[in-house]
């Protein structure tokens, strides 16, 4: 590769890099804005005050980490694709790539996996009968809306 | 149910790769037999592990489900299932790299684009 034709591969990959977040980036906003209103509703009406702080606190946080999740999906899949389809992409750059994502998604699937279990020892058995409801509801349409995106 | 979700969703292959091997079968029908059959044991090698991949996710899924298990036990058997769908994952991508290094610029091009 020369030296310019090496110039103009970086550029085109900072392009790929930016077209593809900002397109995911929109596509995600729609999907992400209220992703456990209902839980959030539910937990809203419970009446110890002390539990119920605990438990709001922890279902923003689960947004909050779901929000993260979604960008971080889009962005992946979006850019991934983009830097395979090139035909200038080696192997050594998009597995770089993907190793940055494993990370960022195994980070965020331990924080969930721990406000779970927290969620799980706040709440009475009664309460925790409705929650679990509620959360496969919601994760289920969410893991549609990811796999539609 | 949660966790069932979470590792389903969590690492997913993307619909990227059924549609590249389809793509790529679909090229191979117009090069030599000797190439096609080439290509296609590419493209079959995907198919073959996202059938794997798939296979992995509903296991680890049942497995993390069991809710006799505590969160160290559930924690560590997903450091180990994560790890094995990965490797299936590099071997999906190992293969679409080999059709990629098959591939000269024109016919990447006239194959996917």
């Amino acid at each position: 590769m020369s030296k310019y034709q090496g110039y103009t591969f970086y550029l085109n990959l900072i392009l790929i890099l930016f077209l593809s977040v900002g397109c995911s980036q929109k596509s995600h906003e729609k999907s992400s804005e209220e992703p456990l209103s209902d839980l959030k509703a539910y937990v809203g009406q419970v009446e110890d005050p002390l539990r119920k702080d605990k438990m709001q606190g922890l279902v923003l946080s689960m947004e909050k980490n779901i929000k993260l999740f979604q960008k971080e999906k889009h962005n992946f899949v979006a850019t991934s694709n983009a830097l395979f389809y090139d035909y200038d992409t080696s192997r050594e750059i998009l597995d770089k790539y993907h190793k940055d994502w494993i990370r960022a998604r195994l980070q965020i699937q331990k924080n969930l996996i721990d406000i779970h279990f927290d969620l799980k020892e706040t709440a009475t058995t009664e309460e925790w009968k409705h929650i679990a409801v509620l959360q496969d509801q919601r994760f289920d349409t969410l893991a549609q809306e990811l796999k539609d995106n | 149910m949660l966790i069932a979700l979470f590792t389903y969703f969590f690492l997913s292959p993307s619909d990227t790769d059924l549609h590249f091997m389809e793509d790529t079968k679909e090229f191979a029908k117009t090069q030599t037999p000797q190439r096609q059959e080439l290509l296609n044991r590419y493209a079959n090698d995907i198919q073959a592990n996202i059938n794997i991949y798939d296979t992995l996710s509903k296991e680890a899924s049942s497995t993390v489900n069991d809710p006799h298990k505590s969160r160290e036990e559930i924690g560590k058997l997903l450091v180990t299932q994560n790890d094995e769908r990965e490797k299936t994952l590099q071997k999906i991508f190992d293969a679409r790299f080999k059709i990629k290094d098959e591939l000269n610029r024109e016919e990447w091009k006239e194959a996917f684009e």
